[in-house]
């Protein structure tokens, strides 16, 4: 594949995302009507012969459905007599779908920016997508643009707003056999000039109606479209910038250019350092409401502070997934997390926002300490209460100026490169941080 | 569909009027020039075989892709197994003029010429949009070709229409296994049929629309079908544009069942039951292919009179001649096909006034020994008599005046009536081809 000056896109990322730290995905769709998948584990901790067949992502569902004998297709012929997948469009109602108090959620958890899927693999828009004609959530099923009511709301929130599509699958466009295999993800995907030209309108009309703060492609970007010229991405990107000029692309596009890079679950790790990242993931194993899914498949508040905090003492962004029921309700589980990150942000927020990484001090899994840094400022995020011990150098943390936030100064004695404390219970449940000057 | 309920209307004259026009079939395929003469559409019921021997050049690049196919041993053998596209690169068309085209064109009488905009290789012959350089303008003869077609045969005084492929595109579905069926895995995976190519193909056929205006639009094999409804980018908006910006123009028959057409088409001997309809054309080439096929010799190709016997049977019949011309790559118009223009041109010149805006005149019996066709204009019946000497064929006395017949275009000649059979001598003709008889009231 050639490329043709993508380079051109390349400056520094935007401070607003690196000071962001904190984003939610929302994962909504036909989907989560049948919101079932089996709970195989993590993507990149489970076996690649067994994912696809097994997929644990029920916003998957329309593929795994068509994998012969596979559960899930079982389970759509025993529920829904083997029904079209499109007849879930229908049934989609999204009856109890309050933007506003969405909104409000994910002000309270903290988050900084909100990504909804504006298009899954199974190509149904969430708005009246160029083209679409009426296989799209305005025509069908919610009746309503739900794209442009989640804009409103969240920006009326104060939290910027960003889009998720997929450039690189889209059932409903090709003539692909299910996927099987995970080469398959790459391999059985529309690349050519129709479908690029297509997903242009799409990213277009994306753009000049949200004016979106990220651009989130998954899986790849059609290839025909990797050059110069009319219907380009290249010239989605000219396109973008001049509207957005403070906005961020992600790295899935399959060409040289992001603005930052991702990771997602355990897979794409390496992903995890350089100017800015971000790790997504959901709630539980999938991004689209599944029902199958309990606590044991749930992170607790408690791993979700910590999965915050370990991405940010790292230099990363949490995107963090919430997937609502077809009736537009967020699982009280997931609501759960959402509060408890924002009971703790709300005291603790300063050690979180705007962060670096602390080059100069190292973090500790017992106890559990991690570190950010703002200027000379250094932020222990500790969680543990009793006596801790642990390492910070002299030269990085001074020890007399140590206070807890949300509390005052805390006593803090020196042995050598090891500091000592005695931390009290936090009054909000979490890591309790204390803060050198 | 009722979407399509509104462009129902009468087929404009000029088109029942225009009797003949010229198909022509260039692209990337008159690089290899090549395909199986292994007979007429229609008259192969092993569809398996035809699309492994496909004797249309034009499908090279699905031929190619059949296993044990001759033509994929041809395409290693002479083309070292390139890439399709490699083609689109050797198509200089260096000798191309469109004037002289147009200029013989317009001699052998043609009313509208139909190039290809777009053939199912998916290259299009101008800029088309989302096309990036996957069309002529950018690579090969590096000119829109349709462009200058639409110019020069406009300036020639002939009519301009478009061939677009909408059915198929190899580009859109080139990881799709070869066609080698027409039974091939349902509809889906014969062609791209979804939204993304829905979009594509209306936005090309608009495209033309705005730049070439094209006086016929002529779509092949179907229509995408997510497009066959109403509202944005469907092929009901896309006949909406059409008819607005050109209200004389027609569409043919090929978009796809209960959508909309203003008249049907025939291809060699396939589907002829369209042959009966109010308004419709019969399209073919000079010989067994569309695009031109260098293994074609003259004994797979019609002649003047075999030409012209073709076409004054299908004016007897109502219906338009679209006789396709397949030039080469560097743009010159083969001597065989050359050959049958200009007997048609020389047959026309006398006696195109005989031809055009005839109507069939479907109560005379035509006759094939002797080799009799009729049509009417006005006050006349035309008889057109494939033969010399003495002849006797049926002509009714309430429909042909014996007393009033001519050659036409030139002195009476004396019929004798016999019951309901004229007889009368006809003389060598100035030109090969059918004497025509004119008969007035």
């Amino acid at each position: 594949m050639e490329f043709h000056n993508f380079e051109r896109f390349n400056r520094p990322v935007p401070t607003w995302f690196s000071d962001a730290k904190f984003g939610i995905f929302i994962h909504w769709g036909a989907y989560s009507v049948p919101a079932w998948a089996e709970p195989t584990g993590e993507l990149g901790a489970v076996d690649e012969s067994v994912w696809m067949a097994h997929n644990p992502y029920a916003e998957w569902y329309y593929n795994t459905i068509r994998i012969e004998g596979s559960p899930a297709q079982k389970h759509q012929q025993e529920v829904y007599g083997g029904a079209p997948y499109d007849d879930f469009l229908d049934q989609w109602k999204a009856s109890k779908f309050n933007p506003d108090d969405w909104a409000a959620l994910f002000a309270k958890a903290g988050a900084q920016y909100v990504i909804p899927t504006t298009k899954h693999h199974d190509g149904i828009t969430l708005w009246d997508a160029p083209g679409t004609g009426t296989r799209n959530t305005v025509a069908r099923g919610p009746k309503r643009d739900l794209v442009g009511a989640i804009a409103e709301a969240v920006r009326k929130a104060g939290i910027k707003f960003g889009v998720y599509y997929s450039g690189g699958l889209d059932w409903s466009v090709d003539n692909f056999p299910p996927m099987t295999k995970s080469e398959h993800v790459r391999g059985y995907r529309p690349s050519d000039a129709a479908y690029a030209m297509y997903c242009y309108e799409h990213i277009t009309d994306l753009i000049n109606r949200y004016k979106p703060d990220v651009l989130w492609d998954d899986i790849e970007y059609p290839d025909f479209a990797k050059r110069e010229g009319a219907y380009s991405l290249a010239a989605i990107f000219d396109q973008y910038y001049k509207a957005v000029p403070q906005g961020v692309t992600n790295d899935r596009w399959g060409v040289p250019h992001s603005d930052y890079k991702t990771s997602e679950y355990q897979h794409g790790l390496d992903n995890e350092s350089g100017a800015a990242w971000e790790n997504c993931r959901g709630i539980g194993l999938s991004f689209g409401y599944n029902q199958i899914e309990d606590e044991k498949h749930y992170m607790s508040v408690n791993a979700a502070q910590h999965h915050l905090i370990d991405i940010v003492s790292r230099g990363g962004n949490l995107l963090l997934n919430v997937g609502p029921t077809a009736d537009g309700e967020i699982p009280a589980f997931q609501r759960k997390v959402l509060e408890g990150i924002g009971a703790w942000m709300a005291v603790n927020k300063e050690a979180i926002y705007a962060s670096r990484v602390a080059e100069d001090v190292k973090p500790s899994d017992s106890p559990w300490v991690r570190w950010t840094a703002n200027g000379k400022k250094r932020y222990a995020i500790i969680d543990a209460t009793g006596s801790v011990e642990f390492d910070a150098p002299e030269s990085a943390v001074d020890i007399k100026s140590a206070t807890v936030l949300g509390d005052g100064a805390i006593a803090v004695t020196r042995n050598g490169s090891k500091i000592s404390m005695t931390i009290a219970a936090p009054k909000v449940e979490g890591p309790t941080v204390v803060a050198f000057n | 569909m009722d979407a399509f309920k509104r462009f129902e209307r009468e087929v404009p004259e000029w088109f029942l009027d225009a009797k003949l026009g010229f198909m022509v079939s260039w692209g990337a395929f008159s690089v290899p020039a090549w395909g199986e003469p292994i007979g007429e559409l229609g008259t192969i019921d092993d569809w398996k075989h035809w699309f492994k021997h496909n004797p249309y050049a034009e499908w090279y690049y699905n031929t190619i892709r059949i296993e044990g196919s001759p033509a994929r041993e041809f395409h290693k053998k002479n083309f070292n197994d390139c890439d399709y596209d490699d083609l689109l690169d050797m198509w200089k068309a260096e000798k191309f003029n469109p004037d002289e085209w147009a200029k013989l064109f317009a001699y052998a009488g043609a009313q509208y010429i139909v190039p290809l905009s777009k053939h199912h290789d998916g290259i299009t012959l101008w800029d088309a949009p989302g096309t990036g350089t996957r069309n002529t303008v950018h690579r090969g003869p590096k000119r829109d070709l349709i462009g200058d077609i639409a110019t020069a045969v406009r300036k020639a005084g002939i009519r301009f229409a478009v061939y677009y492929s909408g059915g198929l595109d190899w580009e859109v579905t080139k990881t799709l296994p070869a066609i080698s069926d027409t039974n091939q895995g349902g509809e889906g995976m014969q062609r791209p049929v979804d939204a993304a190519y829905s979009m594509y193909a209306y936005e090309h056929v608009i495209d033309l629309i705005d730049r070439y205006k094209p006086d016929v639009l002529w779509n092949d094999i179907e229509w995408p079908d997510f497009a066959k409804r109403d509202g944005a980018y469907s092929l009901a908006a896309l006949f909406d544009y059409y008819y607005k910006v050109v209200p004389h123009g027609v569409v043919n028959d090929r978009w796809g069942k209960d959508t909309h057409s203003d008249y049907e088409t025939s291809e060699y001997q396939y589907m002829s039951d369209s042959e009966g309809a109010a308004a419709w054309e019969n399209c073919r080439g000079i010989g067994l292919s569309f695009g031109y096929n260098q293994v074609e010799s003259e004994q797979h190709s019609l002649n003047t009179e075999s030409a012209l016997r073709h076409f004054l049977d299908i004016v007897s019949r109502g219906g338009n001649f679209l006789l396709n011309v397949g030039p080469t790559a560097s743009g010159e118009i083969p001597d065989i096909q050359k050959k049958v223009l200009m007997g048609l041109g020389d047959w026309m010149a006398i006696n195109s006034g005989a031809v055009y805006a005839t109507r069939a005149i479907k109560e005379i019996p035509a006759s094939d020994t002797p080799w009799v066709r009729w049509a009417k204009k006005g006050n006349s019946v035309f008889a057109y008599i494939d033969t010399e000497g003495s002849v006797e064929f049926s002509a009714p006395a309430s429909l042909v005046n014996d007393k009033k017949a001519t050659i036409f275009g030139g002195a009476s000649i004396t019929a004798t009536r016999n019951g309901d059979k004229v007889s009368m001598t006809i003389p060598t003709p100035k030109v090969p081809g059918p004497t025509v008889i004119e008969f007035s009231h």
